[in-house]
């Protein structure tokens, strides 16, 4: 036998002072009356006592001492041991996205919390458990808690995510913990339909179920010439079979049957609703006219909800915002333009740009970028980016020194460098890394930190930085004329990035996927970042010395980022971005064909099993006392 | 005076007379009868007339009838002595009992008084009943008078027999009450007895305190006697004691009872928690010592 609480026998010392209390009152108290007459007189009707009342004081001492004893043995909470009877478990518990699908009136994560707790209370006191939570990434919860309601506070504190799953990762850890005996049974608490033949010392908890579930995905709004709103979008149909005969019908009465209703919503108003044919596992895609009843200057947002009931609601909405009213690029291109140059400005809606000659340049025309096309400027712009292509010359302050020009006889191609900084990566995002053949290159040596893009013999030809005053340039150290690059498709993306860094919004995409990780582009003059998440949560990017931050979007719905700047003239910025829920996840009849085949270590043991015995020292305690007061009372009455 | 008694209490007292059992020979015309023929109209008895008997007396019907002369005699109405003894010895102290037998001593006093009666109050220390007050008579002597008793001391002990006989009881002309505890070894049978003898009207009221009727004693005690130090009671008073000491109770109470019963006296039991309305207009009218 053990006890919890040993430090509990102290209280045994109150026996001591019982005693000395019985013996101190024990002592006969004097008292005068007005006479003794009547008490002699009563020794006649005196019954004649029993020789054990001698020992009835002495009964209740002894029994008021039982009930110290009781007590301080309650308090010691006292547990019997049973060797080898406790289990040491571990449950892998599905926190992925489809979790939220509904199970009768809870959600599949609600009954497989339930049912791990049920497994947990069916165990023997000094069972011990782990929780290993298996999402996007697998993370031990708790380790060897013997404690049942402090397992249950854990279980209780793990939610379940927007976020996919792999099983692989969490029961490769049960695994361990099964091989290094901290466990001998795990369990696994999934959504995922799974074989017996799949699992080997895996005991399943299976809390999938045949339940119907809609998902809407990959909207898009778009204006047509008449300046009506078209909206497109997929939808999807898990858990129910559209027989072949009505795919191929062209009854609309067979089709509404398996039809599903999408609700427009415009800037929040609702608006008209289409009928979608939804075949299962399969993509269903609509295409709506809204009319014109909101111009694209107007437009906020655009909503799309399916209206059938399912089970699961979050994916039944997908709303895109118009992020548009954000600033627009000015560009000022000073010199000759390349005509891929002004094409490309020309086609992007978020810049406008303007052509001056070089003797109209003063350096203080105050563009977010000024593009100096095979002319050196004396002085930089007082504000904004500044490239520089086909450049021959040093610009004081520029943080680079132009050395000499080289022709290239045949041509030579540019390659791109194996830098990993995330400015590299942003300048270079989606790029497909087309070869460029150049004939023409002019050497520089930089004084900056520079990051590299393209070179030539290891040397920098396009690069991009800041000098040293702060301000953001971008290098193309070649005349475009010189070369194959105006027709490549990175010269569209390069110069996609290089406007985004030269003049950084925030973010360009408004729409992603639950789990996606994009990055907030961070400008010279923003001071902070803040993300609320749909959850509403709280979340700040400061600026610091980063001029990017990466950023994951792992719940479903609208995140509002505001920016806060620094200068005067445009304070806060506020965007919306809608992430959505992963279709895949909303797919109620997905199956899991992996194998998690476990062993276990040969001499595994069993923990010790406790049996709680408060209970009836308790009820023994609880005898003691009644007896005492019993005794008392008779004594008295 | 000691606010002993309440006036409209007395007021209510007008009402109620102490009931005599014997008639009594008193001295001075009062309101009680007599054994001797007087003055008084109502018709005792006849007699042969003697020469020089009042002639207005004569019953000439009788005369008329017997041609014989008879003489009608009335009885006599004489004045009672009323004489009040109150233990005064330490154990009246406890419980208030000395306050309640003043009380009982002023009330039975004043009944006396407006009946015409003389009252004389003793108290009793030792072997002595010293007066406190004596012959006392008329209301508004009574109201001088009375304030005597606040003096009355209590303390030491009192040996009611022998300060009764020893003093002056008179003979066949009142009533003796007797206001005590009577919780002594004490004869006090011989007191009553001796009064009995001189045909004397008794009255034993018993006073005792709640807590000595229902004792609050718990536990481990040493119970010390107040009038004598070496008497003590040591015991642990358990319920099994309570319930002893309460038939000892039940039983002294009963034996002065059956005592004064046995010799044509009164006997009553009075707690200090009853009112003086309960004792006097209730047990008393009750017990017919008061009608």
């Amino acid at each position: 036998m053990t006890f919890l609480y040993p430090w509990a026998f102290l209280v045994l010392l109150a026996i001591p002072v019982l005693i000395l209390i019985y013996i101190l009152r024990n002592k006969y108290k004097e008292e005068t009356i007005p006479s003794t007459y009547l008490w002699e007189i009563s020794q006649k009707f005196l019954k004649k006592k029993n020789p054990m009342n001698k020992f009835e004081h002495l009964l209740a001492l002894i029994i008021q001492s039982l009930t110290i004893v009781a007590l301080a043995i309650c308090l010691a909470h006292p547990q019997f041991s049973l060797k080898g009877q406790a289990d040491n478990v571990v449950f892998v518990l599905d926190t992925s996205a489809s979790m939220q699908i509904s199970y009768g009136n809870e959600t599949r994560f609600d009954k497989a919390k339930k049912e791990i707790k049920s497994v947990a209370n069916k165990c023997k006191d000094g069972s011990k458990f782990t929780i290993v939570a298996a999402g996007e990434e697998n993370k031990t919860i708790c380790l060897s808690v013997s404690d049942k309601s402090r397992f249950e506070m854990y279980l209780d504190s793990v939610s379940v995510t927007d976020l996919t799953s792999d099983l692989e990762e969490p029961m490769n850890t049960a695994q361990k913990y099964l091989s290094d005996g901290t466990a001998n049974l795990v369990y696994l608490a999934t959504d995922k339909k799974i074989e017996t033949s799949q699992l080997e010392n895996v005991n399943l908890i299976d809390v999938s179920n045949d339940v119907i579930n809609y998902s809407i995905d990959n909207v898009e709004y778009s204006y047509n010439s008449n300046g009506e709103l078209l909206v497109t979008g997929d939808v999807y149909g898990y858990g129910y079979t559209v027989p072949e005969s009505v795919i191929n019908s062209d009854d609309k009465d067979e089709k509404a049957k398996y039809s599903t209703s999408v609700r427009f919503y415009i800037n929040g108003k609702k608006g008209k609703w289409a009928q979608v044919f939804t075949v299962n596992d399969q993509v269903n895609s609509f295409s709506v006219n809204l009319g014109n009843s909101v111009s694209s200057a107007d437009l906020e947002e655009v909503t799309c909800v399916i209206e059938e009931k399912d089970a699961l609601d979050k994916d039944n909405t997908y709303t895109v915002y118009n992020n548009s009213k954000v600033n627009t690029t000015r560009v000022l291109i000073v010199g000759k333009a390349n005509s891929y140059l002004k094409g490309y400005f020309a086609s992007d809606k978020s810049t406008s740009y303007k052509v001056i000659t070089s003797k109209e340049y003063t350096g203080k025309e105050g563009y977010d970028i000024t593009i100096f096309s095979n002319y050196t400027p004396t002085v930089l712009p007082s504000t904004g980016a500044s490239w520089f292509i086909g450049c021959t010359d040093s610009v004081e302050g520029s943080g680079f020194i132009a050395q000499n020009t080289y022709d290239i006889e045949g041509g030579a191609y540019l390659t791109y460098s194996d830098d990993s900084s995330l400015l590299y990566k942003q300048l270079t995002n989606k790029t497909a890394r087309n070869d460029i053949t150049i004939s023409q290159y002019t050497r520089y040596t930089l004084n900056e930190e520079f990051t590299p893009i393209l070179t030539y013999n290891n040397l920098p030809i396009v690069f991009a930085g800041k000098n040293s005053s702060g301000q953001r340039e971008v290098v193309i150290g070649f005349d475009l004329e010189t070369s194959d690059f105006s027709m490549k498709y990175d010269f569209l993306r390069l110069l996609n990035n290089f406007t985004l860094y030269s003049n950084p919004k925030v973010m360009s995409n408004y729409r992603y996927d639950v789990g996606t990780t994009t990055t907030f582009s961070l400008p010279d003059n923003l001071e902070k970042l803040v993300v609320t998440t749909p959850s509403g949560k709280e979340q700040t990017v400061e600026k610091a010395n980063d001029d990017y931050s990466e950023y994951t979007f792992d719940e479903c719905g609208t995140y509002d980022v505001k920016a806060y700047y620094t200068t005067s003239t445009t304070s806060t910025e506020e965007m919306k971005i809608y992430s959505s829920f992963l279709k895949e996840e909303g797919n109620t009849t997905v199956s899991d064909t992996k194998n998690y085949k476990l062993a276990i270590k040969q001499d595994a043991k069993k923990g010790d099993a406790t049996y709680d015995a408060l209970l009836w020292v308790v009820i023994v305690g609880a005898i003691f006392f009644a007896s005492d007061w019993i005794l008392y009372t008779h004594e008295q009455y | 005076m000691k606010n002993v008694i309440d006036e409209q209490f007395l007021q209510q007292l007008e009402l109620f007379t102490l009931a005599v059992k014997d008639n009594v020979a008193g001295l001075f015309g009062g309101n009680h009868k007599s054994k001797k023929y007087g003055s008084s109209c109502e018709f005792a008895d006849y007699r042969d007339y003697i020469e020089g008997d009042d002639i207005t007396k004569i019953d000439w019907n009788l005369y008329g009838r017997f041609e014989k002369m008879y003489l009608k005699l009335f009885l006599d109405e004489r004045q009672m002595q009323t004489r009040i003894y109150i233990d005064g010895s330490t154990s009246m102290t406890f419980f208030r009992k000395d306050e309640m037998a003043v009380r009982l001593a002023v009330t039975l006093a004043y009944l006396s008084v407006k009946d015409m009666d003389k009252v004389s109050i003793y108290v009793i220390h030792d072997g002595f009943a010293e007066p406190v007050i004596e012959n006392l008579i008329g209301k508004d002597s009574f109201m001088n008078e009375i304030p005597a008793v606040n003096k009355i001391k209590f303390g030491g002990d009192a040996r009611l027999s022998e300060a009764i006989v020893r003093s002056v009881v008179g003979y066949g002309d009142g009533r003796s009450i007797i206001i005590s505890d009577f919780l002594s070894v004490e004869n006090y049978r011989d007191a009553i007895d001796y009064l009995r003898s001189k045909r004397r009207d008794v009255l034993c009221l018993q006073v005792l305190g709640e807590e000595e009727l229902n004792p609050l004693q718990r536990g481990r005690l040493i119970l010390r006697d107040s009038e004598n130090d070496s008497r003590f009671y040591k015991s642990n008073i358990t319920r099994d004691e309570l319930s002893a000491y309460q038939q000892a109770v039940e039983y002294v109470t009963k034996r002065i009872e059956n005592f004064c019963l046995s010799r044509e006296a009164d006997c009553l039991l009075v707690s200090t928690t009853d009112t003086m309305k309960d004792i006097f207009l209730d047990k008393m009218v009750t017990r017919r010592i008061m009608q």
